[in-house]
């Protein structure tokens, strides 16, 4: 993998979150499901911060839509994953595994 | 103001740092997320938490650029021609070099041309009557030319004063180092090397040098009175010590003459055309030198 297909930590959280989350993934969601699956607290910054980053490197694309009564009548801006973004998590997940098999068997006990 | 929306500053400060292209996702997942605290946490929580949120929103990505694309322009403009400059001089070291020389000399050289205008301009202004003050001068025909030159006849002023009205005033004046060498002063043991001035009696009048002690009418009335400076004072006789009345020896040119002190002049300002320690009357001057008329 080259330096710009390296994601960060963070990065693969959000671009999972938004895979989990299909249709409906915009800021808060993000930061609800994060809260919710992985009891993190996540600032609202840095989700839009890394989702912007993502759609930069092609992993996701945006739209804007859905203004409801709430939120003072604004748009959301929803997230969905590219096919690049799905193969690059794929990826990431592969190599992971390969690694994990490569490892002695892991004992709780000693 | 609406207790139940987030602060409307924290809205428009938001609104002005952030990109315009993501304002509206941004601002409504705040709201949201506002409107969520608010029936969770209370108008207290929602707002500070509002508000923090917009501060770290605060951060590389979401502001706007600082330089909009116009000034952008500008400022690579302004990159290009100095990149260019910069190319220049090194290919033409020399040319650089004459340039680089003639420009700053020349520029040096009118800046100081300034400085010394403005000095001649300066020159006597702290006169009160500066601008009724005349110095008469002497046409001479000099081998067939005519040179103008400053001495004028002793007797000019006093005829000048008697027949022209519109002469209010007038001082003859022989200027200090303009005969003879200097002359010694002399206090008790103290002597000190000066510089002498001879004037008639409205000098202090005509001119404005302060008087520190003394009155300015009446201190060259006798031809034994002497008025020094305030520095020579100080020297002779010693600070804050009033030096009138005290006598003082004169030398010069192998003669001694005693003065009375009658006054003190205060320094003399930097832009003064005349300088001198000491004033005497023009009398004494024509005593001394009885062929001068």
């Amino acid at each position: 993998m080259g330096r710009t297909n390296y994601l960060g930590e963070f990065e693969e959280l959000i671009l999972t979150m938004v895979l989990i989350l299909e249709d409906d993934a915009y800021g808060n969601t993000i930061v609800k499901a994060i809260k919710e699956h992985q009891n993190r607290e996540v600032n609202l910054s840095s989700v839009h911060i890394t989702l912007y980053r993502l759609e930069e490197k092609g992993y996701l694309e945006s739209h804007m839509g859905g203004a409801t009564k709430e939120r003072g009548g604004r748009k959301k801006r929803y997230f969905k994953i590219t096919n690049t973004g799905k193969v690059l998590l794929q990826e990431m997940k592969d190599a992971r595994t390969k690694l994990w098999k490569l490892a002695p068997q892991l004992s709780f006990n000693a | 103001m609406n207790r139940n929306r987030p602060p409307g500053f924290f809205i428009q400060l938001f609104k002005w740092y952030c990109k315009e292209s993501l304002t509206e996702s941004i601002l409504g997942d705040l709201e949201e997320q506002f409107e969520e605290d608010l029936q969770q946490h209370g108008v207290f929580t929602a707002k500070r938490r509002f508000v923090w949120n917009v501060i770290r929103f605060f951060r590389r990505g979401i502001v706007k650029p600082i330089y909009d694309a116009q000034k952008l322009n500008i400022y690579s403009m302004l990159k290009h021609h100095i990149k260019l400059a910069i190319r220049g001089f090194k290919r033409f070291k020399t040319s650089f070099a004459i340039n680089l020389i003639g420009l700053s000399s020349g520029l040096a050289c009118t800046l100081f041309i300034y400085l010394w205008v403005n000095d001649e301009w300066m020159k006597d202004k702290f006169h009160e009557n500066e601008d009724r003050l005349y110095q008469v001068m002497h046409n001479i025909d000099a081998m067939n030319k005519i040179e103008t030159i400053k001495p004028t006849p002793a007797l000019l002023g006093q005829a000048l004063l008697d027949e022209f009205p519109a002469v209010e005033k007038m001082v003859s004046v022989v200027p200090a180092g303009s005969y003879g060498a200097n002359g010694i002063v002399q206090y008790e043991e103290k002597q000190l090397k000066t510089l002498e001035q001879y004037v008639t009696a409205d000098y202090f009048e005509v001119f404005s040098f302060p008087l520190k002690i003394g009155n300015k009418k009446d201190v060259l009335t006798s031809k034994d009175n002497v008025v020094i400076s305030e520095e020579l004072s100080k020297k002779l006789v010693g600070e804050g010590i009033d030096p009138r009345g005290k006598s003082i020896i004169w030398h010069k040119d192998g003669k001694t003459h005693t003065y009375v002190v009658t006054g003190v002049f205060a320094a003399l300002p930097a832009n003064t055309s005349e300088k001198f320690d000491l004033i005497f009357t023009l009398d004494t001057f024509l005593d001394q030198h009885p062929h001068i008329i």
